[in-house]
């Protein structure tokens, strides 16, 4: 693509689960992708499609049962355990449920300072100040260090997560579903803090959502999954103006519309159906069960994951040749603009 | 924007020994088995100071009832009564201590080995529990005591044995809830070691039920060293303790009821304290459950 390193990058990447002697759920199946230094990679999907297990295997959370993650190039599965554990701390992740991200039994300052106390690379209390810094940064007042997490709503929990990650400066930070079990007001701040972060701190972020409106605000490039698969990946304009995929047109097409309905211009595309097993995906095409225009061939024969048009790729027969609709996005982007 | 990142204020908390004392101030029961349970440590500190007899002096008054001179009467060989129990408690309290501490000793480490590793660990240990468990306790104990030789250590360095595990089979399960957390992964994206994290995280959210269980079986324990004694493998004669004297004083009940009542009354509010700070404990413990005073 580029000449420049990827950040973060899989190839081929399947993260697998044995559930009984016969039974394999292929949770990421053959994923493929690249992050640059700098950009926000949106990752969209439906509940079941696999992106929270894409995440935790970018931060090594799942390993990889086949393909690759690499990290700057490098697997980091082929380090020691202990350079591992080094390694790490610059690739690091945001939970979609703060509650359960923090140890009810720590008080604020020691969840913030406890990546710090593991690098365990400066004294006490130079700690404590870079912890409290971080805190201040996320607009968290110094009185909350001696609280509990029980004793803060889920916004103020969030910045104590982001708070945290920041103390080790790690190049990545994954977002998985950051925002999701906020109030819609309180996402557009936790937004917007993590975008000044980035532009302060050059943070490369991995954006895991289901929210097309969040997506759209923050996301430089995004990528689409279903049923652990990529089926389109792109810049995000082209991607929310000219899906190529049908999935995605279904996708945009959901997205709520903040106008009467004599006035929308665009035709709803209705999937149909439930999301099919990931333990017994369909033959061929994965989404041709739930697709409008499926053929013989979908069900036949794979589609190929090809560029389309530079920079944007997808896995479809008829990528390209579909009269598929495209809509405008709305929701979080008018709130937070 | 900005206006949105204000700065919350938060509320300043007590210090930790005013917090202690607001707790005692606020739970009665708690204080009240504090209170007991000093009195009870202090007694045995200073027996032979205490104590108005030797214990193991023997008249020809024998059974005789509470008087001036024995407050709580003399038993079958006319040892004065109130002596023996203050010298029975530091033995009733080590013996009790002795068994929960071999018991933790043992199960607590096994127990959050298993749940922590999985695998065939967890399945080895498993079975391993499963025939300590099967095997009727009792005849354990003396068979560890057998082995170990008789005396009031060894019989309940097996109790401990016994005890041991229930407890690993107790922490195994709350290691198991908590190590699939999600903070748990947050320390591991942190690069903490697993022994840390164990020691960080999964042993202080998976302890409360363990100290809880600890405090209701020292008062198990209490009773083990009673039935041991009276079988003869505990505390050897002329030593008092208050499972020994109770056994004793089963021999006399129809000839003089009240002998059991004191060493009786004794194991009982013992137990009752140490079940109570038990309970005490486990709701202080919970930072959820405790008021943001």
């Amino acid at each position: 693509m580029t000449a420049q390193q990827p950040l973060v990058a899989t190839r081929d990447l399947g993260v697998h689960f044995r559930l009984s002697r016969n039974t394999v759920l292929k949770a990421v199946d053959r994923v493929s992708f690249d992050v640059l230094p700098g950009e926000t990679f949106g990752i969209i999907g439906e509940s079941g499609s696999g992106k929270t297990t894409l995440g935790r295997a970018l931060v090594c959370l799942e390993a990889p049962s086949a393909g690759q993650v690499l990290h700057q190039g490098r697997d980091p599965y082929a380090l020691s355990r202990r350079q591992l554990r080094q390694h790490r701390r610059n690739y690091q992740v945001v939970f979609q449920d703060p509650n359960a991200a923090l140890d009810p039994r720590m008080t604020i300052l020691r969840s913030v300072r406890e990546p710090l106390d593991v690098a365990a690379t400066m004294p006490r209390a130079q700690r404590d100040e870079v912890a409290m810094q971080a805190m201040e940064r996320v607009g968290l007042s110094p009185d909350f260090a001696a609280r509990y997490p029980h004793e803060l709503s889920g916004g103020q929990k969030q910045r104590v997560c982001i708070a945290r990650v920041l103390t080790l400066r790690p190049s990545v930070i994954v977002c998985d579903e950051a925002v999701a079990a906020l109030d819609v007001s309180i996402q557009a701040d936790i937004l917007n803090l993590l975008a000044d972060l980035q532009r302060e701190f050059g943070l490369t972020y991995i954006f895991i959502t289901h929210n097309l409106g969040v997506v759209g605000h923050i996301s430089d490039r995004v990528a689409v999954m279903y049923l652990g698969r990529l089926v389109e990946m792109g810049e995000t304009e082209a991607v929310l103006a000219r899906p190529l995929h049908p999935y995605t047109d279904a996708l945009l097409s959901a997205e709520p519309v903040a106008l009467p309905s004599h006035m929308r211009t665009s035709q709803r595309v209705i999937l149909s159906g439930e999301l099919p097993s990931p333990v017994s995906p369909p033959s061929g095409c994965r989404f041709r069960t739930r697709c409008r225009f499926a053929q013989d061939l979908c069900a036949a024969k794979e589609p190929e994951w090809s560029e389309v048009e530079p920079g944007h790729w997808a896995a479809c027969h008829f990528a390209g040749t579909l009269p598929v609709t495209s809509s405008p996005v709305h929701g979080v982007a008018e709130v937070v603009a | 924007m900005s206006a949105a990142l204000q700065p919350v204020r938060a509320v300043r908390r007590p210090s930790a020994s005013r917090r202690f004392l607001s707790w005692l101030r606020s739970d009665l029961r708690a204080a009240v088995s504090l209170a007991y349970l000093l009195v009870l440590f202090s007694l045995s500190v200073f027996a032979d100071v205490l104590a108005p007899h030797s214990p193991i002096a023997q008249s020809m008054d024998m059974l005789a009832p509470p008087d001036a001179a024995h407050w709580l009467g003399t038993d079958d060989l006319g040892r004065d009564v109130f002596s023996r129990l203050i010298h029975g408690a530091p033995m009733t309290l080590y013996a009790s201590f002795l068994a929960v501490g071999v018991g933790t000793l043992i199960g607590l480490p096994v127990g959050i080995m298993a749940g922590y590793l999985g695998g065939w660990v967890d399945g080895l240990t498993g079975r391993i529990i499963d025939a300590l468990l099967s095997f009727p306790s009792i005849v354990l104990a003396i068979a560890v005591t057998g082995a170990l030789g008789i005396g009031l250590t060894n019989s309940m360095i097996a109790v401990g044995i016994v005890f041991s595990p229930g407890l690993a089979r107790l922490i195994r399960v709350q290691t198991i809830v908590v190590k699939n957390d999600l903070y748990v992964d947050a320390a591991r994206t942190f690069g903490m070691s697993p022994l840390r994290i164990v020691w960080r995280h999964i042993l202080p959210n998976a302890i409360q039920p363990f100290i809880v269980q600890v405090t209701l079986l020292l008062a198990t324990a209490l009773l083990a060293e009673a039935s041991l004694s009276f079988l003869g493998l505990g505390v050897q004669p002329p030593q008092p303790s208050w499972g020994q004297m109770l056994a004793r004083s089963y021999g006399y009940m129809e000839i003089s009821p009240e002998q059991m009542y004191a060493p009786g009354l004794a194991i009982l509010f013992t137990a009752l304290a140490f079940n109570a700070l038990g309970e005490s404990l486990r709701a202080v413990l919970d930072p959820t459950r405790r008021r943001s005073d």
